[in-house]
């Protein structure tokens, strides 16, 4: 549970902390860009589930 | 949300899909976990982007450049 908290905090800072020292952000710099990246996850998993399932 | 962003959340959905399928590695991380990190730290820097915009530099004019003159062109 305490991983799941530190996870998003630590992906935050370092997001911001990429933009405050201008350094090359290792994620999509536009929302839609990390949205698609969720997207295809999530593809991914359901691909799974459905190739489970057969 | 425009009908672009609509059709790529789509294309995204099909190329997990596929990856999946053909059992070809997917350009993204096959957790959820990891993709709500990505998709977390763009928002961060997203933030960050927001609040220089709004707090600009107000003693940028009294910093030095190149050739430590504070009132130089800066190329």
């Amino acid at each position: 549970m305490m991983e799941l908290m530190v996870g998003p905090v630590l992906a935050l800072a370092i997001g911001a902390g990429c933009r405050l020292l201008d350094i090359p952000l290792p994620a999509p710099p536009k929302l839609q860009g990390a949205l698609l990246v969720l997207a295809m996850t999530v593809g991914y998993l359901l691909g799974d589930k459905f190739l489970g399932m057969r | 949300m425009s009908w672009k962003f609509c059709v790529g959340l789509l294309l995204g959905l099909t190329i997990g899909f596929g990856c999946r399928w053909l059992a070809i590695p997917v350009p993204a991380p096959p957790m959820l976990v990891g993709a709500s990190l990505v998709v977390a730290m763009t928002t961060g820097y997203l933030l960050a982007d927001r609040f220089m915009a709004t707090h600009p530099a107000r003693h940028h004019q009294d910093c030095g450049g190149p050739s430590g003159e504070t009132k130089e062109t800066r190329t």
